[in-house]
This record gives structure tokens, sequence and C-alpha cells, in this order.
């Protein structure tokens, strides 16, 4: 766009050019840049929901092994296994335990 | 073509290109993202809560096991495929063709499988593995009526799975999700999310070595005297904690199929019997609280002879004179008989409800049994005479081991309990139960006198077999005949030993009642020596001093070694 510059008495001076906003090409780019944040933050939001996913499972698995391994400790801290093996070393429970002090 | 044409074109080719790409991000990432079809609700199943005994032993816990389903309509064989699996899962393979023949969509072939039986049948078309929760029992039959099991569905069925399911349920989370082409899950934030929340964690009032010390004890003795069955209850006389609940038969909760009702039925509480002559100490307890009766006011004993109205009391031997004390101490029925007659059936009824019998504990248990106890008003004098020596009323071993409790703690009757505390997975308490008074049933001072009393019982009197030197073992014995059809059978008996120790102070309460021992059916032989094997092993495990300075002991310890070598 050119604007020109008039004075007193009419008289010309010089023109001026201004820039005219392409509106249409900053809607595009807009777009575009909207776009381009929506999808980063869409991509994150899979992946956290993939890590979320992993997260669970992981939280399953150590549960399920944390209880696995009471129920081993239990099973084999049992009286009953614990007397079966100490037969088998000939061990047997003492007759009588008398206390003294 | 000129350059300015050439390029203008390339640019404009990438451009195009450029453009496409964009929009086909564009449409798939931000237009068909939120497609309903595509998000699905999926569940979280909850854990079930883990039972500890008091000292944190796990008694019950929860782990995925396999289960087998089969698609029949996948299966192209089945008759094939009937055999083969009847085989590898034993299973009849008649029921199992019938499945497979079913049309359906998804039939259970196997729940819970091992993962042996897993191998065997694994790759086979049709045939699917699905992860369930499973209970597991990890030290088998111990504590299994108390316990109870778990059914299929995660319910609790019997026991403290049963008593106590809402707590250790818990509850089902769910999230929202959309399944990528490799079948991985992506949880979709979108939607709401609400985790699983997994069952509390239940503490027991048992102590499973003391239990284990019980169920061996009761095994060995139901061996040695060919019993039928056998029970025994351990508590804490002040508190109420219930230390130890034996049944024998036992019962594994792990194989919980292949049990019948009256396997895991818990006999201790469910259970009346005829108490006999351990029912003489609540007789005394009324006679003394009373005031009716001093312990040496002396009684004459008919000579093991006494007859009222159509009846004949009995005594095992004949007695002349006998003092209260010793009425209780030799267990004399005909003395225990004018007992109640100086009492009054009147006031023998009031303590005999005061002392809890004719109703429920209140233990946190359920299917208990209240015992049976007759209105007074429907008393005849025979029935009175034989309620005094135990015979004509019926109780649970929970009753009887409350009972002397109250005898034990000083004249209060407690609440039994197995529940100690519920806490939730990260250790936070949600319920604490307290020991509760139900009400006080005999003054400390008659509670004192007939603590001295049941010690004079296992010194001088029936109950010698009980006895272990330093701890002062105080007790009762009891010998109680079985009726049928109205009468009582002679080589039928319930053979009993209730007591407690150290009698200054008692420490613990222990009930051993034993179901038709045979030939000898004495309480003071049969369950009197089981009561002092318990008793050892729960002075070893808690480290119990003897009440005797250690200067005594060794006296005594040496003058029994004298005694042995003569």
């Amino acid at each position: 766009m050119k604007t020109a510059i008039w004075v007193r008495h009419n008289r010309y001076i010089k023109t001026i050019k201004r820039h005219r906003i392409n509106w249409i090409f900053v809607l595009v780019l807009s777009i575009i840049l909207i776009s381009f944040i929506y999808l980063t933050l869409s991509v994150k939001n899979i992946q956290i929901g993939y890590q979320i996913s992993e997260a669970l499972e992981l939280q399953k698995e150590l549960i399920e092994t944390n209880h696995a391994l009471k129920l081993e400790w239990s099973q084999l801290t049992s009286p009953r296994v614990l007397s079966r093996k100490a037969r088998v070393f000939g061990l047997v429970p003492p007759q009588e335990i008398i206390k003294i002090k | 073509m000129e350059i300015k044409t050439r390029i203008i074109l390339i640019l404009g080719l990438l451009a195009a290109i450029g453009s496409t790409i964009l929009w086909q991000a564009f449409r798939l990432q931000v237009l068909n993202q939120t497609k309903k079809g595509e998000v699905l609700k999926f569940s979280l199943p909850p854990k079930r809560g883990i039972i500890y005994d008091r000292n944190g032993e796990v008694l019950a816990i929860t782990l995925n096991a396999p289960s087998v389903y089969a698609c029949p309509c996948q299966i192209e064989d089945p008759y094939k495929t009937a055999i083969f699996l009847s085989k590898a899962l034993h299973l009849k393979s008649k029921i199992l063709l019938k499945r497979l023949k079913s049309g359906k969509n998804f039939v259970w072939i196997k729940r819970w499988v091992s993962d042996r039986e897993l191998k065997r049948i694994r790759g086979l078309k049709g045939i699917g593995i699905q992860r369930e929760n499973r209970r597991y029992y990890p030290n088998g039959p111990l504590a299994g009526q108390v316990l109870g099991f778990v059914g299929f569905d995660g319910y609790g069925l019997e026991g403290v799975e049963r008593q106590f399911d809402n707590y250790l349920r818990g509850k089902s989370g769910y999230y929202y999700g959309i399944k990528d082409a490799r079948g991985k899950i992506i949880i979709s934030p979108k939607f709401p999310f609400r985790p699983a929340e997994d069952g509390y964690n239940l503490f027991l009032t048992l102590d499973h070595r003391i239990q284990y010390a019980v169920e061996e004890a009761l095994a060995r003795v139901i061996k040695k005297w060919h019993a039928k069955a056998g029970y025994a209850v351990i508590i804490e006389p002040h508190t109420g904690e219930v230390l130890a609940l034996a049944n024998y038969p036992r019962f594994n909760p792990n194989n919980f199929r292949r049990a019948r009702a009256k396997d895991y039925r818990n006999h201790v509480i469910t259970d009346t019997f005829e108490p006999g002559s351990t029912f003489k100490p609540i007789l005394a307890a009324a006679a003394l609280d009373r005031g009716v009766l001093k312990p040496y006011d002396i009684i004459y004993a008919e000579n093991g002879r006494y007859r009222i109205d159509d009846a004949i009391i009995h005594d095992i031997k004949p007695f002349k004179w006998l003092s209260a004390q010793q009425v209780i101490v030799y267990s004399s029925n005909i003395g225990a008989v004018k007992i109640g007659e100086i009492l009054g059936k009147k006031a023998f009824y009031e303590y005999i409800k005061r002392f809890g019998f004719g109703q429920k504990t209140g233990i946190d248990l359920g299917g208990e049994s209240k015992g049976l106890l007759r209105p007074v008003r429907t008393w005849k004098r025979v029935d009175a005479a034989t309620i005094c020596f135990g015979q004509g009323i019926s109780v649970t071993a929970l009753q009887l081991a409350t009972a002397y409790a109250a005898i034990a703690n000083g004249g209060k009757l407690i609440r039994p309990f197995v529940v100690k505390r519920i806490v939730d997975n990260k250790g936070k308490i949600v319920k604490v139960f307290k020991p509760k008074i139900r009400n006080r049933v005999i003054s400390e001072r008659t509670a004192k006198r007939l603590r001295e009393i049941l010690r004079e019982v296992v010194l001088e009197g029936t109950g010698k077999m009980a006895e272990i030197d330093g701890y002062e073992i105080a007790g009762k014995t009891g010998t109680a005949q079985k009726p049928k059809n109205g009468y009582y059978q002679r080589n039928k008996a319930i053979a009993s030993f209730v007591g407690f120790f150290p009698a200054s102070d008692p420490k613990v309460v222990i009930a051993i009642i034993i179901d038709e021992p045979r030939p000898i059916r004495y309480g003071g032989i049969v369950a009197a020596p089981a009561f002092r094997e318990v008793a050892l092993d729960i002075i070893w495990k808690w480290h119990l001093s003897p009440c005797i300075s250690p200067i005594e002991m060794t006296r005594i310890l040496q003058s029994k070694q004298v005694a042995k070598k003569e």
C-alpha cells in the first residue's frame, strides 16, 4: 500500500510505502502452529497413556511378586514343614523343657 | 522451460505433498482421535486382603492362578479334545464332552490349574488360559475351620473369610483405553480412571505356632485313644483373645472342592456336648459367691450311692464325708448334688446364665451355637441334680473356656474374639477390636478361692496328669457319658480337661475336649496329658518363668531324679 504525503498548499512531497498485513497468511500460519501444538500434545498424551499402562502392569507384577514371595516364605517357615525337615535331620523335640529361672 | 517456472512447479508440488501429509495428520490426530467405538472400558480387579496371625505370619494370601476355558465353536474335534483334556487335567471325559458340544462361545474347563497341568494343554486349539485370583493357605490345614475358604468367584464362604468378606474383598477399579495395532492398551486420560482398592488385611489373635502345637497334640491324643474327634480352645483370660482354636479331624481350605460341610464346620463353636464334671466349678462358684457354702463345710457323700426320686446318682469311688472343696477336688457327683440342693435351683440357674451358658459368647465367627439350657421352671428334682455334675445341659467348648476365663481373670465374663485389627495396604489401621467385658459373674474373692480349689484338683485330685512343676496348673477334669435316645451310653463319653496357669496369675486358659476315646474314657487320663503338652509348648514359646524360685525349682527336680533312681 502506498501512502502519499501531502503538505500544505497541496504540494506533493513524497510517497511512503506501508506494508499491508497478509491476514490470510497469518491465519494459515496460526492454524498450522496450533495444529502442531495440538499434535505434539496429542502424541505426548498417547505416550503418557502407554507409560501409565506400563506402570499399571508393572505395579500389578510387583504386587504379584510380593505376594508370591510372602507365600513362599510362609510355606518355608510353616511349623509343619520345619518339623518335617527337622525329622529328616534326625532332630527330635525335647522330652521336657525345664526353665529354672 | 524457464527456471522460474520450474521452481514454481517444484515448489507447488512440494506444497501439495506437504499439504496432503499435513491434512492426513490433522484428520487422523485431531478429527478422528476420539471415536467412541475405539475406547474400551477395562476393569482393575482388586487383590483380596491378606490374613495374618498375631505375629504377622501369613495365614491366607491371594495370587494369580491360571484357569482353563474353551471356545466350543472353535474346536474341530470335540471327542479328541475331551479325551486329551481329561487325561491332562484329571477330569471325566463325559462331562468335558458335554461342555465342548454345548455350542457356547465360552465354557470353563477347570479353574485354578497347576503349572504342570498348564504345560500339558498349551497350544491346543480352542482352549485358552485366563489368569484369576486364587486364595492360598500356606500352612495347609492349620486353623482351617477358623479361616474358612474363598470360592471361585472371590467371595468368602466360611469362617473368617466369610465373616469379614466386606473388609477383605476390596473394590474393583476401572479405566478407559484404546488398543493399538499391537494389542497394547493406551489409557485415555480424557475418561475417568479409578484405581482398584485392594482389600484390607486382617491380623488375627491366633498364634500360628501355638495353633500348630495344639493341633499336633490333639492328633496324637486322638490317635492314641482311638477317639472320634477332638477340639481345643486357648484363650487369654484378661482380654478374650483366642490364641488357638483347633478341630480334629482337620480341614485343608486349599482343597475345599472335595470337602463336605462337616469337614469345614468349626465344631468348637457349633457343636454342643454335656460338659460333665468340668461344670462342677460353676456350681462351686455359685455357692461360694452366694455365701451359702464355705470351702471347708462338710458334706455327706452317701457312700457313693444317692437316690433322687426314681434315679440313683453314683460316684466313681464311694466317699463318706467330704469338704465342699474336696467335692470338686475328688469330683464327687453326690457331693455336687448336695451343694446344688443347698444353693437352690433358681440361684444356680441365675449363675449358669451369668457364666454365659445358654447364650452365644459373641465371638466374631459365624455359626455359633447357644448350647442347650432348659428354663429353670421345667427342671424337676432329678434335672436340677444332674445339672450339678454337668449332665442335662449342653455347652460348646468355647462357652466352657470362656466360663473358666471368668474364674481365671477375677470374675469377669469376657467376649472372645479372633480378629485383632484391620489394616490397609499401607499399614494404616482401619479398625481395632478391643477386649469387651460382658458382665461380672462372681466377686474377685470368690474367683481367687475357686482358683485355689482348682489348683488342688491338679495337686491332689483327678487332674494330676496335667501338672507341670513350678507352673501352678489349675483345672478340672470331666468325663461325661454321651446321651442317645434319652439314655446315657456306658461305652461312649466325652473326656475333657479345662484349666489355666499359673493359678495365682493366669496367663492362659486351655480347654481340651476328646470325643469318644477308647478304651479309657476319663478326662484325667485322656485329656489332662494333652493339656500338659500344650501348656509346655506355650511355656517354651512364651519363655514363661516358673512361679517358684530357682532354688525351689532345683530342689523339686533333684528330688524327682532321686525318686526316679529309687
